[in-house]
């Protein structure tokens, strides 16, 4: 909640309990009047009647903490939620970016009471150690120097390892109060003043992750790229125009590291973190490996109409998410090559904005249906080839999506139309070739059911000419009905 | 603008007929738009018909392979008999420069009017299905703008854009599109070519009785369309009635009577004023 939204009064969330509604997170104000999460409401009310509660939203309040670590994706691009309460942020190779660790530890600090929430931020060599000092040590010695894991954090009490309660009851009965205490123990005796291995196993494994003996990875909330840019902007951006110069800055940027290891990029994410504490994400795919900026630039532009950018961007990050080898050869093409690879830059800039699906390729496929017989296939593969001139009979070259049913008059059992009605027109044939039995494709499909047809190239009296069929024989007629004539294509 | 000073031309009356046309036909092409590779593109062997009737009415003796050329049903039901005669113009062009690739975008009503593309048929027609781009969208604007992206990337052989209409400043955008790219968008249309358009060539077709084919006389053999050339740039309007070969892809006259086969091209020359001329 905004700070200056928050209430100077008492207030508290609740939550439904077994015994009725409980506390589940209380203000400053009502800390002070002595009321603490996990009461029961009955007796908060009755210790401060004046108590203003509201309903607890735990789904929201997910939702938010994993929006906030997508916004914290302003610092480093490995960040994600952790617990109910907990962002964990990966900064390996970022705080130079921000002046040193201490600068950035009070930048976090500083933007998210930005935004009204108060928040500890704890930095040490281990994401343990870091969880400890965040929550555990006192404001000076929040940042563990480089190696100096075991130092920061022994005097902490043993609830900063994120054991569960019976495990540090246990402890505090055992005299252990501290971390450095326990860590000086033996193992094996200690273990086994545990009742269950697992118990015993679980405290030694958070201790080791904390001292950095065991390792611990943390999984971002998206991968981290390959390759990664950043600009921060002491006056955020407003107008398209400056989110467009900064794009380009960003790709310059980015260019010459692709250069530099022979790599093409396949897939781009922009990230612009507002000021306000979201964050816009745009993402762009080639259809080859790809380095050349004004290519890259063009496949954002028309998605930079779409940006709101609210009270302003100030930093805005860009990731090559997939990258691919690409050869300095691959770049300087002629005739054939250059024509292909003006292709594929096509096939980006209109998958950008028409979107995945519109753009496709034709392939043969070896079957027998006429509307299975090919398949779209999105560009960027090579298709397979077409047979040279097939020997089945002249195909027509537009299909209906689906077969259009006609009124028809023909000659039982198997005689071409003589007279059909399409589409509220009468047509009177004047040539017709057929048929051409196509049968079900029992051995794909499991309808049975599904009837045999019979195809006929029709030509009108105007010159119209038609791919009609039967479905089903009249011969059936008693079975299964009197079968049903279609529409299927069209000829030129 | 100056015209330039008349060279002095040479004592043969044909030739300084022929010398005099190609001038007025520069003159023409210059008034249009100002191109500064314009020499580059007359190198460009022409795309034309294969039928004299046809080439001579057209500049260049052929369709300009730097424009816009529209075509439509004469009546709602030829809309597939214009599409496939633009699939026949489309087999016909020349690959140059390695381009390959044929970008046809659809819009989702003209895929529900007379169809989507069928890859064998288009085998058939001519044209390998491999070399076809499809896009698919759902608003005329769409298509349009697909269109001039590809026209204006200069990788593509050609160029189809099947849509309900499009009115004058589409046309043209498609146009300048097109001569930036050097290369030919072809437009299906359904509104019977009723705005105005800056196309280089608007055609009407409409399906005519075809040929039975030739080895059994109740089926149906090769397609015979009524053609007009209803606007040109630098040419006249004209109408003729061809008939098109499946088999070789070559466009031919049709023959008079509805049963005959079409007439060879090369054993008949004919006349250039052949067909009936109307002002477009």
């Amino acid at each position: 909640m905004p700070a200056h939204a928050r209430p100077a009064e008492p207030f508290a969330l609740v939550a439904p309990g077994v015994h009725g509604l409980l506390l589940s997170a209380v203000n400053r104000e009502a800390q002070d009047e002595g009321l603490k999460p996990g009461m029961r409401l009955a007796d908060a009310r009755a210790a401060f009647p004046a108590l203003a509660v509201r309903e607890a939203e735990p789904e929201a309040d997910r939702q938010g903490l994993i929006r906030l670590a997508l916004w914290c994706g302003r610092f480093t691009p490995w960040s994600a939620p952790d617990g109910e309460d907990g962002l964990m942020l990966d900064i390996t190779g970022c705080a130079h970016l921000f002046g040193g660790e201490a600068a950035m530890v009070a930048e976090v600090e500083t933007r998210l009471a930005g935004l009204g929430l108060e928040a500890r931020a704890g930095l040490a060599d281990t994401p343990g150690a870091a969880w400890a000092l965040a929550r555990f040590a006192p404001a000076r010695a929040r940042i563990a120097a480089p190696g100096e894991t075991r130092a920061a954090i022994e005097d902490l009490p043993v609830e900063a390892l994120r054991i569960t309660a019976e495990t540090s009851l246990l402890l505090r009965r055992l005299g252990l109060v501290t971390i450095g205490a326990l860590a000086d123990l033996p193992r094996v005796p200690l273990a086994r003043r545990f009742p269950s291995k697992a118990q015993g196993e679980a405290l030694m494994q958070r201790l080791d992750q904390a001292l950095g003996r065991r390792d611990e990875p943390l999984s971002p909330l998206s991968p981290p790229p390959d390759y990664l840019r950043r600009l921060a902007f002491t006056e955020p951006l407003l107008l398209k125009d400056s989110v467009e110069a900064a794009l380009a800055d960003l790709l310059a940027g980015l260019v010459p590291l692709l250069e530099r290891d022979h790599r093409g990029v396949r897939r781009l994410v922009l990230w612009c973190f507002r000021v306000d504490g979201s964050h816009v994400r745009i993402a762009a795919a080639t259809a080859r490996a790809s380095r050349d900026a004004d290519h890259l630039a063009r496949l954002f532009a028309e998605k930079l109409d779409g940006i709101d950018a609210g009270f302003g961007i100030d930093v805005m990050a860009l990731h090559a998410a997939r990258v691919e080898p690409l050869a300095d050869d691959q770049l300087a093409l002629t005739g054939r090559g250059r024509a292909r690879d003006g292709v594929d830059r096509l096939v980006d800039r209109l998958l950008a904005r028409l979107g995945a699906g519109a753009v496709a390729r034709l392939e043969p496929a070896e079957r027998h249906l006429p509307e299975a017989a090919e398949q779209a296939v999105p560009p960027g593969r090579p298709v397979d080839p077409w047979p040279e001139r097939p020997d089945l009979p002249q195909r027509p070259f537009r299909l209906f999506e689906r077969p259009e049913a006609v009124e028809v008059m023909a000659e039982v059992p198997d005689g071409p139309p003589l007279v059909f009605t399409w589409r509220r027109v009468t047509r009177r044939v004047a040539r017709a070739a057929g048929p051409e039995r196509i049968a079900p494709e029992w051995w794909i499909g499991d309808d049975e059911d599904e009837p045999l047809r019979d195809y006929y190239r029709v030509e009108d009296t105007a010159g119209r000419r038609y791919w009609l069929y039967r479905a089903g024989l009249y011969q059936d007629t008693a079975a299964k009905g009197p079968p049903r004539w279609y529409v299927h294509g069209l000829y030129g | 603008m100056p015209l330039p000073r008349p060279e002095p031309v040479s004592g043969e009356p044909a030739a300084d007929l022929a010398d005099l046309r190609r001038r007025i036909a520069a003159l023409e092409r210059r008034a249009v738009a100002f191109d500064p590779g314009q020499a580059e593109r007359q190198a460009v062997a022409p795309w034309g018909f294969g039928l004299p009737v046809l080439d001579g009415a057209l500049p260049e003796g052929g369709l300009a392979s730097d424009a816009v050329h529209e075509a439509a049903g004469a009546e709602h039901g030829d809309g597939p008999a214009a599409a496939a005669f633009l699939a026949a113009v489309l087999a016909r062009l020349e690959r140059r420069d390695g381009r390959e690739a044929v970008l046809i975008c659809q819009s989702r009503a003209a895929a529900g009017r007379f169809g989507r593309l069928h890859g064998p048929g288009w085998r058939a027609l001519g044209l390998d299905p491999a070399r076809i781009l499809h896009v698919a969208v759902r608003r005329d604007a769409d298509v349009l703008w697909a269109a001039e992206e590809g026209l204006r990337c200069g990788a593509l052989a050609a160029v189809l854009a099947d849509l309900d209409g499009a009115d004058f400043t589409a046309s043209r955008r498609l146009s300048l599109a097109a001569e930036e790219g050097q290369t030919p968008a072809l437009m299906l249309r359904d509104d019977r070519l009723g705005p105005a358009s800056a196309a280089a060539s608007r055609w009407r077709i409409a399906a005519l009785p075809g040929t039975p084919d030739p080895f059994d006389a109740r089926a149906p053999g090769n397609p015979r369309w009524a053609l007009e050339l209803v606007r040109c740039r630098g040419g006249r309007p004209m109408t003729c009635k061809v008939e098109w070969n499946r088999e070789t892809g070559a466009f031919g006259l049709a023959a008079a009577l509805a049963d005959r086969p079409a007439a060879p091209v090369a054993a008949r020359p004919w006349p250039h004023d052949a067909g009936a001329r109307k002002a477009g």
